[in-house]
């Protein structure tokens, strides 16, 4: 399961965003999309072309599934096919957050970083 | 223009725009993303106006842009019709496109030839080792044989056999350019040593030709198995080869006798057994060495199925279509027929067969197309043949043995069992199933 885990090491940022998108619970492309922003500060700003394409091949590679369709009813009656976490894909965000978190620990001694 | 209308019109222009993306792709996620689209276009709108609207389209062309190409590219269908063929669906256009590069490369110098040009020799002795250099690199890096490659591998194939066919002179030239390379006066001893053992390096070559294709007949046997329908083809390719090699010996032997007198005849018989030798070797060569190729293919039926044909296509490609490479200097018809005759089976070979064959769905529908294509294309040479040799026989009054006939025949002989062959055996081969499955998308997260 580690070397699994592994080979999806590094994720791409549309591909990590993604899935920490989805970390706290189902969601459909427009609200991944604007989680996406939120968490970086709107400097990442996903087309729809790259976000179901992202999608398409984390589905395909057991990263992610899909929900029931349904509507939202914070936005209108249309029904939206909503997407959630894979076991895997959990255990893949959380190895990657803790290889970024190991590479600012190192770039914070190496003085890259400043600590606030 | 109120809010509503702008979001709408915007909405109708993403959506015609998605047409770029492929039917697969679009069929899945289009209502998604148009949805998506929609709501970013409200949000724009409400939140930073017309100028917000701008800047949203400019993004969304910039993501347009790059994801239609990635699409484009990594989906199972552009896959399917880059490297292998979907099953049971025709090959996308654009791997039809790819696929006709070699053949236009070689059409396109078969105008030059017939419009006098001097490049064409030069395109045609040199594309094939070009055309295979991609093949190779594509191979290498994604170990899966292209679709392709199929017909570049079959022109190289059969270039590589006509270098054997020349081996003294590739011997000779080969020694010429390694001596200017090394900068001497002298060729290097080991090309000496070749061109000293001539004889000996033609059984050797003979002897592996003819031992891999010993070695492929049992293992195709003992693995897949021959049908009935094949066993009959290989029995009469091999009926075909035998009767090959002795109308070579035997019309080299009567053309010895009639040329020689009886004193230069007794005085000189070891090397004019070593001419009949040679000849054999000549008629030899050709076919055994077609047989190889077809049994090599079978090996990549198993990912491409009955499209395994463009291979032993690809080496039909550059046939001669009037008379045989040591007579074709006595042409009996007009330039305009010639023109005509060549013109219509290069198109055939180069343009029809192959679109015809991968663009057919089902299996049985690519076998049709195959044997329709292919045999029409025989069927021109052994016109061609026929009308050529007849003519010829009109003019000169030739007295002619029955292995003339044979020996004039042969190579369209050769062409109908051996696709024939090729035919039957691909057809108990079936594409690797896998093709049709998502693509591994380890790599492709990591790139994306």
């Amino acid at each position: 399961m580690t070397e699994k885990r592994a080979s999806f090491q590094p994720l791409t940022p549309a591909v990590y965003h993604i899935l920490l998108a989805l970390s706290d619970g189902e969601k459909h492309g427009y609200a991944i999309m604007k989680d996406v922003e939120a968490q970086t500060g709107g400097r990442v700003k996903m087309g729809p072309g790259t976000l179901y394409g992202s999608v398409k091949r984390m589905i395909a590679a057991n990263l992610i599934e899909e929900a029931a369709e349904r509507p939202d009813p914070e936005l209108d009656d249309e029904r939206r096919r909503y997407y959630r976490l894979s076991g895997l894909g959990r255990r893949v965000v959380a190895a990657e957050t803790q290889r970024l978190s190991q590479a600012v620990k190192v770039a914070r001694q190496k003085h890259v970083i400043v600590c606030s | 223009m109120t809010t509503d209308k702008k979001v709408d019109s915007s909405r109708r222009t993403y959506a015609s725009l998605m047409r770029l993306y492929p039917q697969e792709f679009r069929d899945e996620y289009g209502p998604s993303m148009l949805q998506l689209f929609t709501d970013q276009c409200r949000s724009t709108m409400q939140e930073n106006g017309t100028r917000g609207m701008i800047f949203l389209w400019l993004r969304t062309l910039m993501d347009l842009a790059f994801s239609v190409l990635r699409e484009h590219i990594m989906s199972t269908n552009a896959t399917g019709g880059l490297l292998e063929a979907v099953p049971n669906k025709p090959l996308p256009w654009k791997g039809v496109a790819v696929v006709l590069i070699p053949c236009l490369v070689f059409f396109v110098g078969q105008i030059g030839q017939l419009t006098g040009q001097d490049w064409f020799f030069l395109l045609i002795r040199r594309a094939a080792y070009f055309l295979i250099i991609p093949v190779l690199l594509v191979w290498l890096l994604t170990r899966k044989f292209p679709i392709w490659g199929l017909i570049p591998l079959g022109m190289f194939y059969r270039t590589l056999l006509d270098l054997i066919n020349n081996y003294e002179y590739v011997i000779g030239r080969t020694g010429v350019i390694l001596a200017g390379i090394l900068q001497t006066k002298f060729t290097p001893d080991f090309m000496i040593f070749l061109k000293n053992h001539i004889p000996e390096i033609r059984i050797l070559i003979t002897t592996i030709i003819l031992g891999t294709v010993v070695f492929l007949i049992l293992r195709i046997a003992r693995r897949t198995g021959f049908t009935r329908s094949s066993w009959v083809c290989l029995g009469v390719f091999l009926v075909v080869t035998i009767l090959e090699i002795l109308s070579g010996l035997i019309h080299a032997w009567i053309y010895l006798l009639k040329v020689s007198s009886a004193d230069m005849l007794y005085g000189n018989i070891p090397s004019m057994l070593q001419d009949v030798a040679y000849s054999a070797f000549y008629a030899f060569l050709p076919t055994v060495g077609f047989l190889l190729l077809i049994l090599v293919g079978m090996l990549l039926a198993r990912r491409h199925g009955r499209l395994a044909l463009l291979m032993p296509l690809g080496y039909l490609i550059p046939a001669v279509v009037l008379g045989k490479f040591d007579n074709s200097n006595v042409l009996p018809y007009s330039l305009f027929w010639i023109s005509v005759t060549v013109l219509v089976y290069r198109v055939l070979v180069t343009l029809v067969a192959p679109i015809w064959i991968v663009r057919s769905a089902s299996d049985r529908a690519k076998k049709r197309a195959g044997v329709i294509a292919l045999a029409a294309a025989a069927g021109i040479l052994v016109l061609a043949h026929a009308g050529y040799f007849f003519a010829t026989l009109a003019a000169y009054g030739w007295d002619l043995e029955w292995t003339d006939y044979y020996y004039y025949f042969s190579p369209d002989l050769m062409i109908l069992v051996g696709m024939a062959l090729a035919i039957t055996l691909y057809k108990s081969a079936t594409p690797a199933q896998s093709v049709a499955g998502p693509t591994p998308v380890g790599a492709e997260l990591s790139s994306g």
